[in-house]
């Protein structure tokens, strides 16, 4: 039987976080984040969902980050396709130059913010989202979506969706940064981002989405089959 | 999300503002078109612009999350958004017919009135259109919506603030010179009767061209938002809005018998107010309807208005009922209304 001795324990009670890809690694003075997410590798178990509902109080109903279900093709060949969405954090974002009172800006890291002292609560931003990533809050009447867990990156550590990704699926990291994980997958692999045509330039990314979503002669997309919905392409 | 993001208070609100702009926009038609047979109204006109225009920013307030902080507005002002225009535009429109009333209540037979009353209207015209387009501007120009994304909104807003401006004051003027028992005077709706039947005219020609292109394009957004008019507004789409206060007022309209008569003049111009109603309501709900469940799917959600609470059918009588208060303060007031034509003739 191994022992471990007392140095080796706390010595893996501190590197736990960051084997955990919990904590972050800043090398670059100006950082610029973003986010990757593996379609082969999400299974839909929700906990970005949940995980990122309890870090930021979203309340019920509301949600900063959710995962949609894709049904793709008739039964006996049938798939499912999980498609998490949260805010892109464009480059060209069309929810910042609509805001009257400017309580929504884009920073230099590239995360795009609310300032909840200033915001009225109009909605206008909310309506000018072309990937319904914003909603208003209704217990402080503002407008609230994903920041990349600021708090938590100002401490060093990732977002909670992707702390909390149980088969890796969500890779956050500096684009900044050549070494960063979300750089190394953006040279190496196949990426798309959702409704390019928008011209919003998302920068949230997704490996398989071309291969998850591509349907057959006569196949139809059924999203959240609770819902129901018409296809659009 | 349970409900929709602008509900019935956001619909309203166009309706109020474009009637406001309309009801300046009759009051500057004597002095800068030289339509002498409406300068009986055009004190009334500006004491309706007056009264609609208070009211209308109330459904704002009313909608906000944080409404204690609506004076943002005016201390952080962003120059790129359309939005923040709102507080500069009402306050010049509220200042220039607040200073318009008091010209043509007091000093009227002041040797500058008609120069004074020309440079109002010119300032005033200009604005009453700003008003009336930047919300036009605000739909129009939002990519995220498929039934708002539409260059043609603004302009159409601008014609339809016109239209219910002088449908507007056309009911009332009959409503309030038959209750005070005053001679309505004939020439005055015929020529408001002209008037509106070419600006319904373009106002139909610009929604039908709207239809026949998207109708004819058949993407699949117009697909899904034809089933969202046809099925779940139906009723205030095809029948309030195109027939009811488009298509019969306008074939109305265009007999000379129908402008004549007082009784058939006031009823047209409340179909048409009711038609623009139904047009901010189904476009303004009615594009909300269709939600993106995904970036590859559409589906539809109902809205039905409350009766009690935040956006309630409660709330927006009581404003309705302001509306009604303000306008009966500022004839009260301002009383040479009455005296119309012989004043300012």
């Amino acid at each position: 039987m191994v022992k471990l001795e007392e140095s080796s324990f706390l010595k893996l009670q501190e590197e736990l976080p960051r084997l955990l890809n919990r904590r972050i690694e800043r090398k670059s003075d100006k950082p610029r984040w973003a986010m990757v997410i593996d379609l082969t590798r999400c299974v839909g178990c929700y906990s970005c969902q949940v995980s990122c509902k309890m870090e930021n109080g979203v309340p019920y109903e509301y949600f900063r980050t959710h995962v949609e279900i894709i049904e793709r093709g008739t039964y006996p060949n049938v798939r499912r396709i999980f498609l998490p969405r949260l805010c892109n954090h464009c480059d060209n974002p069309s929810c910042v130059p609509v805001c009257p009172v400017g309580a929504t800006y884009k920073r230099e890291d590239g995360i795009v913010v609310v300032d909840y002292d200033r915001c009225i609560g109009c909605g206008y931003c909310v309506q000018a989202c072309p990937y319904g990533a914003r909603y208003p809050n209704p217990e402080t009447g503002t407008v609230d979506k994903c920041d990349y867990c600021l708090h938590k990156l100002e401490d060093g550590e990732v977002p909670a969706c992707v702390a909390n990704c149980m088969g890796g699926a969500r890779i956050f990291g500096d684009l900044n940064d050549p070494e960063s994980p979300v750089s190394l997958i953006l040279t190496s692999k196949s990426v798309a981002t959702l409704k390019p045509e928008t011209g919003n330039q998302p920068r949230v990314y997704y490996i398989g989405l071309e291969e998850a979503v591509r349907i057959g002669l006569g196949e139809t997309l059924v999203v959240n089959p609770k819902i129901g919905g018409v296809m659009k392409i | 999300m349970s409900s929709l993001v602008w509900e019935a208070l956001i619909a309203i609100y166009p309706f109020f503002s474009g009637m406001a702009a309309g009801a300046y926009i009759t009051s500057t038609l004597p002095v800068l078109f030289k339509r002498d047979e409406l300068k009986e109204i055009s004190l009334l006109s500006l004491l309706i612009s007056w009264a609609t225009l208070i009211v209308s920013p109330v459904p704002l307030l009313l909608h906000l999350g944080s409404p204690w902080r609506a004076g943002n507005i005016f201390v952080f002002p962003q120059t790129s958004s359309p939005m923040a225009l709102f507080g500069y535009l009402w306050i010049t429109f509220l200042i220039l017919t607040t200073i318009s009333i008091i010209v043509y209540n007091w000093f009227y037979s002041a040797p500058w009135f008609k120069s004074l009353a020309t440079v109002l209207a010119g300032i005033g015209i200009i604005v009453s259109i700003l008003f009336s387009g930047y919300i036009g501007f605000i739909f129009g120009s939002n990519k995220a919506v498929e039934l708002w994304y539409n260059p043609i909104i603004p302009i159409s807003f601008i014609l339809s603030a016109i239209l219910s401006g002088l449908a507007l004051v056309a009911v009332l003027y009959v409503i309030i010179w038959r209750l005070c028992r005053m001679q309505v005077n004939k020439s005055t709706l015929n020529t408001m009767g002209r008037i509106v039947w070419w600006i319904l005219l373009l106002e139909v020609a610009f929604v039908g061209v709207e239809i026949f292109v998207r109708t004819y394009m058949q993407t699949a957004e117009w697909r899904t938002l034809h089933n969202i008019l046809i099925e779940q507004l139906g009723f205030s789409y095809l029948g309030v809005q195109l027939i009811l206060g488009g298509i019969i007022p306008l074939i109305l309209l265009s007999f000379k018998r129908t402008t004549s008569s007082a009784g058939l003049m006031s009823l047209m111009s409340l179909l048409i107010l009711i038609g623009i109603f139904a047009y901010r309501w189904n476009l303004i709900i009615g594009g909300q309807l269709l939600l993106e469940a995904s970036p590859y799917i559409y589906t539809t959600i109902t809205y039905t208005v409350p009766l009690t609470g935040h956006g309630s059918i409660l709330w927006i009588s009581a404003i309705f009922l302001l509306w009604a208060f303000l306008i009966s303060l500022a004839l009260a007031v301002f009383s040479n209304w009455r005296m119309g034509v012989k004043i300012y003739g």
